[in-house]
């Protein structure tokens, strides 16, 4: 019984094996994917509207070339050179080269300087990225002296904010306890739950830390000539914080994703701005911005969708580009037929296993469980033995990986079997 | 413990001593010079870029990366030595012939290589544990212990796949066990990642060591039933 219930053991890890490089080699032996174009959309401020370009493929005596074509969401088609003139500030460089650039876009006087000190591109997620509890407060006016230059990292424990000095390993007590105390008057409650800045070393020095504290109040943690700046933040709309994204624009201090997924823009003086963006939970977007407009992109499952904003953070518009599912190769249906699970791991979500759809495998694995019964009857199994019947669900649910398992690792028949069905025989 | 057991364990103590003793000095000397690159990098560029290094730099500073295969070679020649030389000169026939039940039997030895690899690790464990916290704070510790944990307990699951091998008596089903031991290993040999990456396999990761471990009765069984 122990060694029946540990063959089966057995049989499990060949279908973890089988699940787990059978299809990558499948994948690199056959291509399982058909090809698709590529679709952008952007917004043209001359028109006031999307444009939407796509790289398409055209096959034509027996020889594939592709071109990039471009409409509005209403069907009309626009000329390569057209196009170019309805984006001026993203072509701003080539025409101003050419010397094409307008004096004034949309009735306002506009230089080339102007346009580009205005263009940003940035990334943001509601995910909140890497975080090990340990960071670098650099001080507001490091780049006045070297000696302000931090030599430490810190870390804010239940009992409170730690200095740790890299070359000792040791806390710095006398630093850590002004920061406690500073912190500590602002009502902060330790430990810290999350702490977020920019990765530009600018920005982060000017800004420092966004804190929130056990009982999830935002603060803001700064230095300045080596004194604590302790700065307690209103919440939006008094939401939990998710993420925080430093902004990259003059306008736009951070962007702030609440519990709810809802984005919120803070602005300099530390208001808040409720963006009209669906909910970003699980989501990266980017967010580009020009003279004119904040555009949002937020990416989905077979969908991306571009939100335009005006400069006081005002939706204008709003249009969603649809990526047809890839249609699938001969190989990839073949794939879903005879390999109906992939297992794998993934560095931050641990195991998985994803399934072809049922109504792909099933029938395939319903004949390898006949082959794997008719052999079973062959070498007398009997079928009211519960090990038998395993074996066969094990083919039934994982159809090529089942059947490789339970041949790896036969089932024997015990003597007592072996006796009682030859009497049965006679 | 049973008198004959203590014997067994004698037994394979003295099969497997130079491999394991060998293996410890690769294993411990392998360590030395992680913490000796380590104190030369902090000398060089100072202590605090190695630390903003190691946490936060893409692709990361995985300064331990060299330990990744030492507890798998320690399994490897701990199971080797212990099995391999009984099957080929068929000396576990007579080991099998002992006055001791033929599962007990092979559970001792498997036991015994289990306990081997235990003390091993609790050696790397506590020996980098004792650099580690001397260097970095515990905000690198504990990550760095997660990502040390799938390497670990790959010794195990080598070990273990070693042992049902060396008693499968097909050659062919010899080869199959060993693709399918080489592929599960890839779960556990992972790496390249941030600190801490690969922490939520690891409850998986322990299972699957444990549910290992008596593949060799599988094998064993078959072995001294004659089975092809």
């Amino acid at each position: 019984m122990l060694i029946k219930i540990i063959r089966i053991i057995a049989v499990l890890f060949a279908v973890t094996a089988a699940a787990s490089v059978l299809p990558r080699l499948y994948d690199t032996t056959f291509s399982s994917r058909g090809g698709r174009g590529h679709k952008d959309i952007r917004y043209s401020e001359i028109l006031k509207d999307f444009i939407i370009s796509e790289y398409v493929y055209s096959s034509e005596k027996s020889h594939t070339a592709g071109q990039t074509i471009y409409y509005d969401r209403h069907g009309k088609s626009y000329s390569r050179d057209s196009v170019d003139q309805l984006f001026l500030l993203d072509n701003v460089s080539q025409l101003a080269y050419e010397g094409r650039f307008p004096d004034t876009i949309c009735g306002m006087a506009v230089t080339p300087e102007l346009v580009s000190s205005e263009a940003f591109s940035q990334y943001y997620s509601a995910q909140p990225g890497l975080y090990y509890g340990l960071c670098e407060l650099r001080d507001r006016k490091s780049y006045t002296s070297r000696s302000l230059e931090p030599r430490d990292l810190f870390r804010i424990t239940p009992e409170g904010i730690q200095f740790i000095v890299c070359e000792t390993n040791q806390i710095d007590e006398e630093k850590s306890r002004r920061f406690t105390t500073e912190l500590t008057r602002l009502d902060f409650r330790f430990p810290a739950l999350r702490m977020w800045t920019s990765p530009d070393k600018s920005v982060s020095e000017a800004i420092g830390y966004y804190v929130t504290d056990s009982k999830n109040y935002l603060y803001c943690l700064s230095m300045e000539l080596s004194t604590p700046v302790v700065q307690k933040l209103e919440k939006p709309d008094n939401k939990n914080i998710r993420n925080v994204n430093f902004g990259k624009s003059s306008d736009i201090r951070a962007l702030l994703i609440t519990e709810d997924g809802d984005t919120y823009i803070q602005h300099p003086d530390l208001s808040y701005t409720r963006l009209a963006l669906p909910s970003s939970l699980g989501k990266s977007g980017t967010l580009n911005g020009n003279l004119f407009y904040r555009i949002f992109t937020l990416p989905d499952r077979n969908r991306q969708t571009t939100f335009v904003f005006d400069r006081d953070f005002r939706l204008l518009d709003s249009c969603s580009l649809y990526y047809s599912p890839r249609p699938q190769s001969t190989a990839g249906v073949f794939k879903e037929l005879l390999l109906p699970l992939r297992i794998g791991q993934t560095a931050w979500n641990g195991f998985y296993a994803d399934w072809s759809p049922i109504k792909r495998f099933i029938w395939f694995n319903l004949i390898l469980t006949a082959i794997a019964l008719y052999y079973k009857r062959k070498n007398g199994n009997r079928l009211s033995d519960a090990f038998t019947v395993t074996d066969l669900l094990l083919v039934v649910v994982f159809g090529i990986y089942g059947f490789i398992g339970i041949f790896a690792f036969p089932l024997k028949r015990s003597q007592k079997e072996i006796v009682k069905s030859k009497s049965a025989d006679l | 413990m049973k008198r004959p057991l203590l014997h067994l364990f004698y037994k394979e103590w003295i099969k497997t001593r130079w491999a394991f003793l060998g293996m410890l000095l690769l294993g411990i000397a392998t360590m030395l010079y992680i913490f000796t690159a380590v104190e030369n990098k902090i000398t060089l560029q100072g202590a605090k870029t190695i630390l903003l290094r190691i946490l936060y730099d893409e692709p990361p500073v995985i300064y331990y990366a060299s330990f990744r295969y030492i507890p798998l070679l320690t399994a490897i020649a701990v199971g080797i030595s212990q099995y391999v030389p009984e099957i080929t000169q068929k000396r576990i026939r007579l080991t099998l012939h002992l006055p001791i039940g033929n599962h007990t039997l092979i559970a001792g030895m498997a036991g015994f290589g289990l306990v081997l690899l235990t003390l091993g690790n609790l050696l790397y464990t506590g020996l980098f544990l004792y650099y580690n916290v001397r260097l970095f704070p515990a905000e690198i510790t504990r990550p760095v212990m997660i990502s040390l944990t799938p390497w670990l307990l790959s010794s195990y699951i080598a070990y273990n796949f070693i042992a049902m091998i060396a008693m499968e008596p097909g050659k062919w089903r010899k080869v199959a066990y060993s693709v399918i031991a080489w592929y599960i290993l890839q779960f556990f040999l992972v790496g390249d990642r941030p600190h801490g990456a690969f922490g939520a396999s690891i409850p998986v990761l322990v299972l699957m060591t444990i549910l290992s471990s008596g593949g060799v009765l599988y094998t064993s069984q078959r072995f001294y039933k004659g089975e092809r």
